[in-house]
């Protein structure tokens, strides 16, 4: 008896040894083909830890983020499309070349005024880089391994003048998975002339799964003690308030119902959630940092969401369009979260804000990443 | 001595039920608000001694709440309701005349004359629930009653003739009325001076789990109907009576509301969700109470079971509320926060010669009922 439990010992030891030798892996396989004729690529990178991360070269749009339950089953826990001909669009996928608002449809840079197109006719408002914006690209790909690490460079020239915006530059983006179940997103860009730049992803996560329906169960936690409240256009007035005592303090873990059923002005401008968080930094932090957690007390899932970035825009998906999502299930109200790391929207006009102005020379660079887990509750 | 102790429980119990029996629910009236025309509007509340309370205004009739005990015997609004007296003057959850839900092309003809009505989306040229300034903006009179155990309100109304383009002075009563079944009951009748067309319902919006539960995605339903009314991209039916067979529409056997308002059924997108006439399953022989609809929260063990003499029931889950408007205690509406179950005519009626006659002429006397009945599961259910 003792010599078997010596045994099972043994072997738990190599099945830990192997473990750790394991490695996520990245394939890429054809995702469809353009209305233009070009060929769009579907990466696909696996853990032996029970995720799969989907992504395209069509804006780098995540098809899917699969991650077990306290179970140990698997789930799409992003909200998708349901073809490759929407995917097309761009969903879930890379904002740039200014992510979020710009107002007064432009931005002055070292004296000159840069007008942006595709401002709202109405309010002036710019939103997510414009016409010309990095959602819809289709940007190159090349696969990659870091030691545990599997993934794919996604790569982008912008050019000079796109959108308004002066100065080519150049974007990559990393998208890794490794073995502890982290999805990375990794931001560089260069220019050739003084520029501004903010970049972040879209997706919009649902720890139940995409077909769970509204995450008003779930759990948030923001670890940011200020926020940037927002005009009826929803551009910034510039102001860095405290959340304590608004329906936007989490920096407990609060369930989302009735923070985002309060009539406080804010939350009705963005009809819910649709706010840009100040991160809490410890000083001198290099790395990533924690910025939010999630958590969907049903299926025992956990997500953390760290960066270098000083900011966290957070939408409950509030429109009421009804689209259709992945297998043809139409996405409702609040069946979404989506954590958007970013400068903070509006930088560009708001003096008080952290910069987002890239020179030559200069390399942007940031770090994002996802983790995921689960409380443990009742696994097998 | 714990033998007496017992005999004497259980004679003060059966006093107590004797004296049960004997109760009845009250009514009361008093003043809700001031209208912007300087006239009264009034709240009457129903109660009973079984853990239910209804308000409704004069007002279009709106129910400004339900009360009703959950499992536990805790009561909760199950209306979703209007943040104050000034949002519950636009009459929500209310009477919904002369012509509840749709009429297409703009009117209807009627014996030769064509009628046109007032308020047709210039677009589409729908009327929705009769044009402007329908009978859920309208101040009724209101007067209270007692029958045995019910106790109520009859609020009334003169539509006059030519009203919004109908033809014919049309006086509605409607009674409201709470017994200690814990039974609802909406009591519709209806005169002319002309003959004209009508169909009255009420549209309150439900949430058995309470007003500030969120969506009612996972709660139950079913609807005692084999068929539907499928509608034209402007929620206009085609005149077909479709089976529900196969499609999201099918509650013949209890389903999760969520299992329905996330098909992408064509019917389904077309109106972001339930906004459809469901064709109940009668017994030859029009006009009698059968049951039309049950829903259940399993949350709270509260159930709801909606009777009609009406052949039709609109459901519609609440798709377009989006966080704009404010409601109970200061709550914005979201989408699918509720579920209305109105009993009516089928829409469109007077343009489609198959479905059954919404004409009312001098002399008749148009009559329905509609009974809400609030229960629970009884499931770990407190002495």
């Amino acid at each position: 008896m003792l010599e078997v439990r010596r045994l099972m010992a043994g072997a738990a030891l190599a099945l830990i040894a192997t473990g750790s030798a394991q490695a996520a892996t990245v394939t890429r396989s054809v995702f469809g083909t353009a209305a233009d004729g070009q060929t769009v690529y579907l990466f696909t990178l696996k853990n032996h830890h029970g995720m799969t991360v989907k992504f395209s070269t069509r804006g780098g749009s995540i098809v899917e983020i699969s991650a077990p339950d306290r179970k140990g089953v698997q789930d799409n826990l992003v909200l998708g499309k349901p073809d490759f001909a929407a995917w097309e669009s761009g969903s879930n996928a890379i904002l740039g070349r200014y992510a979020n608002r710009i107002g007064g449809g432009g931005f002055t840079l070292d004296g000159t005024f840069y007008k942006l197109e595709g401002a709202n006719p109405k309010t002036n408002v710019v939103i997510h880089g414009g016409k010309q914006n990095y959602f819809t690209k289709l940007w190159k790909g090349e696969a990659f391994q870091h030691g545990d690490e599997a993934g794919a460079t996604l790569s982008l020239v912008s050019p000079d003048g796109e959108s308004g915006f002066p100065g080519e530059l150049t974007v990559k983006v990393n998208y890794s998975l490794d073995e502890h179940n982290t999805l990375k997103l990794e931001y560089w860009a260069t220019t050739t002339k003084p520029t501004v730049v903010n970049l972040s992803n879209h997706a919009n996560f649902n720890l139940g799964g995409y077909d769970s329906g509204p995450i008003y169960n779930h759990v948030l936690q923001v670890f940011a003690s200020h926020y940037t409240p927002t005009d009826a256009a929803q551009v910034p007035t510039g102001e860095i308030a405290p959340v304590a005592g608004t329906p936007f303090d989490f920096r407990k873990p609060t369930e989302l119902l009735q923070r985002l059923y309060s009539n406080d002005p804010q939350m009705m401008i963005g009809k819910g959630l649709d706010h840009n968080f100040v991160l809490d930094k410890p000083p001198g932090a290099k790395g990533p940092v924690l910025a939010a957690k999630l958590y969907d007390p049903k299926s025992g899932r956990r997500m953390s969401v760290l960066t270098t970035e000083p900011g966290l825009q957070i939408y409950s998906s509030n429109g009421t369009s009804n689209a259709l999502g992945q297998n043809n299930r139409p996405i409702r109200q609040s069946d979404g979260l989506s954590f958007e790391t970013q400068h903070y929207p509006d930088a560009p006009n708001k003096p008080n804000f952290p910069t987002t102005t890239l020179r030559p020379g200069e390399t942007f660079h940031s770090v994002t990443e996802y983790v995921f887990s689960t409380d443990g509750k009742a696994k097998p | 001595m714990a033998r007496s102790a017992r005999t004497f429980g259980w004679a003060l119990a059966a006093v107590l039920l004797a004296s049960a029996t004997a109760e009845a629910a009250t009514v009361n009236r008093s003043v809700f608000g001031t209208a912007a025309d300087g006239q009264t509007v009034y709240l009457f509340t129903l109660k009973n001694h079984h853990g239910m309370t209804v308000r409704f205004s004069t007002r279009g009739g709106s129910i400004v709440e339900i009360s009703a005990p959950d499992r536990r015997g805790a009561a909760k609004n199950l209306v979703i309701g209007r943040y104050d007296f000034k949002a519950w003057e636009g009459g929500a959850n209310p009477i919904l005349g002369r012509y509840a839900n749709r009429i297409g092309g703009g009117g209807f003809t009627l014996d030769g004359v064509f009628y046109k009505l007032a308020g047709a989306d210039p677009q589409t040229q729908v009327v929705t629930h009769a044009g402007p300034i329908g009978f859920n903006q309208k101040l009724w009179t209101g007067e209270t009653f007692q029958q045995g155990e019910r106790a109520g309100a009859t609020l009334t109304y003169v539509s006059a003739d030519g009203e919004n383009g109908f033809p014919g002075e049309l006086t509605v009563k409607a009674s409201y009325s709470l017994g200690e079944d814990n039974v609802l009951r909406l009591e519709y009748r209806a005169t002319t001076t002309k003959p004209t067309v009508l169909n009255l319902t009420n549209s309150t919006h439900f949430n058995l789990c309470g007003y500030d539960c969120g969506p009612a995605y996972d709660q139950i339903l079913q609807v005692f109907a084999g068929r539907y009314t499928p509608t034209d991209q402007n929620q206009v039916p085609t005149g077909e009576l479709a089976s529900v067979a196969g499609t999201p529409f099918d509650f013949r056997t209890p389903r999760r509301i969520g299992e329905s308002v996330y098909s992408s059924h064509p019917q389904m997108l077309l109106a972001k969700g339930l906004d459809h006439n469901f064709v109940l399953d009668k017994p030859a022989g029009q006009g009698t109470l059968t049951l039309a609809a049950r829903m259940y929260d399993p949350k709270t063990g509260r159930r709801l079971e909606v009777r009609t003499t009406e052949p039709g029931l609109q459901i519609h889950s609440a798709n377009g509320a989006n966080g704009t408007n404010l409601g109970q205690g200061g709550r914005t509406l979201r989408q699918g926060d509720g579920l209305s179950l109105e009993t009516q005519h089928f829409p469109d009626s007077p343009n489609k010669p198959n479905f059954p006659s919404t004409v009312l002429r001098p002399g008749e006397t148009f009559r329905s009922v509609t009974e809400y009945a609030f229960s629970t599961d009884g499931k770990s259910r407190t002495p």
